[in-house]
């Protein structure tokens, strides 16, 4: 076997040298990567869709912003500022007149006036686009009719002050030129009036973008962009880590705590508007097992009093969770307690209310005094896909509940499962996440009688009920007075709150990590936006 | 031993490869009727596109659109009758059909799992041969404890080590996307580290059997040489069974370069179908499983057809 093994030695010799060879010189460092010509930002998702009006979602229409304008800018706090309107106000009650910006073009060099802006907002709301899925944006549009060249009136019906948070929603496009492409194409090519014009899109790959020197807010800084999708959470990180990637949104509080260390990248993070709660089953007297339209809830022992129906119970619940402890250890310091179910910058908050302490000997009390000494047993239902560390929070709030003496069992899920379940009725007490700060919306959804048909109510599974809610709530949408407006919102919230009809926990906080030499201020729409990242030399 | 004449063997193709064809439609069927009953037990996929935040006007006119309000069997009925006519149904989420989205990212994937098929013949093919022929001494014992690591460990795990290895701490290659090929060298190596591993095993343990073949005693009383025993004789006739393991093994690449996709942001199949069910986009995953189906079936054909030309045993049937 002599010559033969030298052989064999010599060639496995020869093909080890070849690998190593391979991967030492052969390919670029690092920092030559193809995609260092561009500014590139990574993303969890892709854009679902190019189309401005043709999908709500946070990413896809983060990814949008660059290629769109809307009439009413949402501002990194917030507020709305003025964008491709100069200015709005209502004239009275029901109609509001809008001017124009003046010498805007669109990418294709399509003109921008007050015709092509009534034509954006009617496809949004479904004319001409029956995809649309921004239509619940124009339900307070009644009637559009143009002025002149740069000035239109929108007529409400009924008085709407919540008309700008609406228009600020709907992105303006090239309407003519999207009758000549179709609808298709224009999804895969978009044409706006935005900071970046399209280039290309490799879907699941990037979206390459370049500046729009013509931009009516100024040339942005950042001229070449590209949005990758990475849905990983850790190789999205490693991507920032070994220097391909300049902006990474997202990051898993656990990294984001070790990335602050990193003298090489900003880690900045910001609470948003998403705000994670308890809610309970108010209308079945009894517990028993589940049956689609039954009367029994099904996370209570079958024949035992629903304890959630009572105020003291509901109120023992909030003394026996420590929220604080919870962001501090399960998210790593992120997030903030609530004790809204909007985010501090919206409309009607009422700075006033204060969280109900952690309080486990209260909790204990509250208990007895509602007539359950031993506590009860219940279960925990959410999601377990949907949240930032949903699955955990989920346990960690079930064992709070079980030392005080309400034996609670987790019963986290994926999100395809949990909210078929909890439409369909099948829970006691769950856990899931709101995300909007327009106040009405979320008393519509949250708070006021559930009446399907009439859409009151979606989210109000545990059926809280108060019929004095249900007309203010009604007033207070109508009422134009700003002030007036204000306090009726503060009185709302000072309600529900008092009531515990649901039980805020916390704001979710999005974390964004950056190279070092990129500035940028992170959004409570937890939005990134190239045009607002500066980049220090 | 009979002989069949050429154009017998010919007719025999036909007549298999009809048959095979017959039967192919029979098991698309069965994967449709499969995956469309698992969809109907997984959840909503109307809430999941509206989010919490919608209204219930839009669920109801979201249901309809779609036609998710009609009854379970009627809506398979309907998917049948539009399959055969060539389409698969729009993405809810994309808006575009299904057969597009699927279709456009195939190169991907097959780059991926080429490449990976690729890696693993060039490296098992060698290890193995080498490990053969070292049997029982040090050098072949420490292979076979490396490739049991590569059978072990977790895909998953081994795709965010190698970034965290190669990528962040060495700088050497990308942490993910589709480029060039030193984008391919991470989730190529990294998919195939298990079939590397498993064909390591298998082609030694090929070799091991057939040195104890007869006519490898014949070769060398014959006084042919070490070398052209081991390469012209052994290794040719352990091949030949690795035809059809290969060929498997191609059906669980494609299966295995979900995972991988994901980590690695590769914009193939995988990454659509991982996406597709969270967000319980029937169209596209009734069409990715009809797609995957037909690739399996076509890649068992040529394996079988291409088994009966290589191995003379088979032909003379």
């Amino acid at each position: 076997m002599g010559h033969f093994n030298v052989l064999r030695d010599r060639f496995f010799f020869i093909f080890l040298l070849i690998l190593i060879f391979l991967s030492s010189s052969g390919f670029l460092p690092s920092n030559s990567f193809s995609a260092k010509k561009y500014f590139v930002i990574a993303f969890q998702g892709d854009a679902a869709t190019l189309d401005a009006h043709g999908r709500n979602e946070t990413t896809t229409i983060s990814i949008q912003s660059h290629i769109y304008d809307t009439l009413i800018f949402n501002d990194i706090d917030g507020s709305y500022k003025p964008s491709l309107a100069v200015s709005w106000k209502p004239i009275n009650k029901t109609e509001w007149i809008f001017r124009l910006r003046k010498n805007v073009r669109f990418h294709n060099g399509d003109p921008f006036d007050s015709q092509v802006a009534i034509d954006s907002i009617l496809r949004a709301k479904g004319v001409g686009f029956k995809k649309s899925q921004m239509k619940h944006y124009t339900k307070g549009i009644k009637k559009l009719s143009i002025i002149d060249k740069y000035s239109f009136k929108i007529d409400t019906g009924k008085p709407w002050p919540s008309l700008p948070a609406e228009i600020a929603s709907i992105r303006m496009v090239p309407v003519s030129h999207i009758k000549k492409v179709g609808d298709a194409k224009f999804a895969r090519f978009p044409v706006g009036t935005g900071a970046y014009k399209f280039v290309k899109w490799i879907k699941d790959d990037y979206i390459e973008l370049i500046a729009n020197e013509n931009w009516w807010k100024g040339s942005p800084e950042i001229k070449n962009v590209r949005i990758r999708p990475i849905p990983i959470n850790a190789a999205r990180t490693a991507g920032l880590l070994s220097g391909e990637i300049d902006v990474v949104w997202g990051v898993a509080p656990v990294d984001g705590a070790k990335l602050i260390k990193n003298k090489n990248l900003n880690v900045f993070k910001t609470i948003t508007q998403r705000t994670i709660y308890l809610t309970f089953d108010q209308w079945r007297q009894k517990g028993g097992p589940f049956k689609k339209g039954g009367k029994y809830s099904p996370g209570i022992e079958a024949g035992e009093p629903n304890p959630f129906m009572k105020l003291k119970i509901r109120k023992a619940i909030a003394h026996a969770i420590n929220v604080p402890e919870l962001l501090q250890t399960i998210m790593h310091g992120s997030g903030k307690p609530a004790t809204h179910l909007n985010p501090p910058f919206a409309f009607g908050y009422n700075k006033t209310i204060r969280r109900l302490s952690y309080s486990p000997s209260r909790a204990k009390k509250l208990l007895k005094e509602a007539g359950f000494p031993n506590g009860f047993k219940t279960r925990l239902d959410c999601p377990n896909d949907r949240y930032i560390n949903d699955g955990p929070m989920c346990l960690a709030i079930a064992g709070m509940l079980t030392k005080v003496g309400i034996k609670t069992i987790p019963n986290p899920r994926p999100k395809a499962v949990f909210f078929k379940k909890m439409s369909s009725g099948d829970h006691s007490m769950y856990m899931a996440g709101w995300g909007t700060d327009q106040v009405f919306t979320t008393f519509s959804a949250a708070f006021h009688s559930r009446i399907p048909e009439k859409g009151f109510g979606r989210i109000n599974r545990g059926r809280y009920s108060n019929k004095w809610l249900d007309k203010h709530m009604m007033k207070a949408a109508v009422e134009m007075d700003n002030d007036k407006r204000k306090k009726m919102w503060e009185k709302a919230w000072k309600t529900v709150i008092d009531d515990v009809a649901f039980l805020p926990l916390y704001q979710q906080t999005v974390i964004i990590a950056t190279q070092k030499n990129v500035h940028l201020v992170p959004r409570v729409n937890e939005w990134v936006l190239a045009q607002e990242i500066s980049i220090k030399k | 031993m009979s002989f069949s004449l050429p154009s017998e063997r010919v007719d025999n193709l036909y007549k298999f490869i009809l048959r095979r064809f017959i039967q192919s439609i029979g098991v698309l069927l069965a994967v449709s009727l499969i995956i469309f009953i698992m969809l109907q037990l997984t959840g909503d996929p109307i809430e999941l596109m509206l989010g919490e935040e919608g209204t219930q006007q839009d669920e109801i006119r979201l249901r309809k659109a779609l036609g998710l309000d009609k009854s379970i069997p009627l809506q398979y009925g309907l998917f049948l009758k539009n399959a055969l006519q060539g389409n698969l149904g729009i993405s809810y989420h994309h808006g575009v059909p299904a057969m597009e989205l699927v279709l456009e990212r195939v190169p991907a994937t097959l780059e991926l799992v080429g490449f990976s098929m690729l890696f693993a013949i060039l490296i098992s093919i060698p290890l193995g041969v080498y490990a053969a022929s070292k049997r029982g001494k040090f050098r072949d014992r420490a292979i076979l404890s490396c490739s049991l690591i590569g059978i072990s460990a977790p895909p998953f795990w081994v795709g965010i080590v190698c970034i965290l290895f190669f990528s962040v701490a060495l700088g050497w290659l990308p942490t993910s996307g589709r480029g060039g090929l030193e984008h391919l060298i991470l989730p190529a190596g990294s998919l195939a580290l298990y079939r590397i591993a498993l064909f390591i095993r298998l082609i030694r343990s090929g070799m091991l059997d057939v040195l104890n073949q007869e006519y490898i005693l014949t070769a060398h009383s014959k006084g042919l040489s070490e070398k052209i025993v081991f390469y012209k004789h052994a290794l040719k006739n352990t091949l030949i069974p690795f035809i059809t393991i290969g060929g498997l093994q191609m059906g669980s690449l494609f299966a295995g370069a979900i995972v991988t996709e994901r980590i690695f942001a590769w914009p193939g199949m995988g990454r659509l179908i991982l996406d597709s069910i969270q967000k319980l986009d029937y169209p596209v995953v009734m069409c990715w499983a009809l797609i995957t189906a037909c690739i399996f079936i076509v890649i068992n054909l040529i394996v079988d057809i291409s088994y009966s030309f290589v191995d003379p045993r088979i032909r003379a049937n």
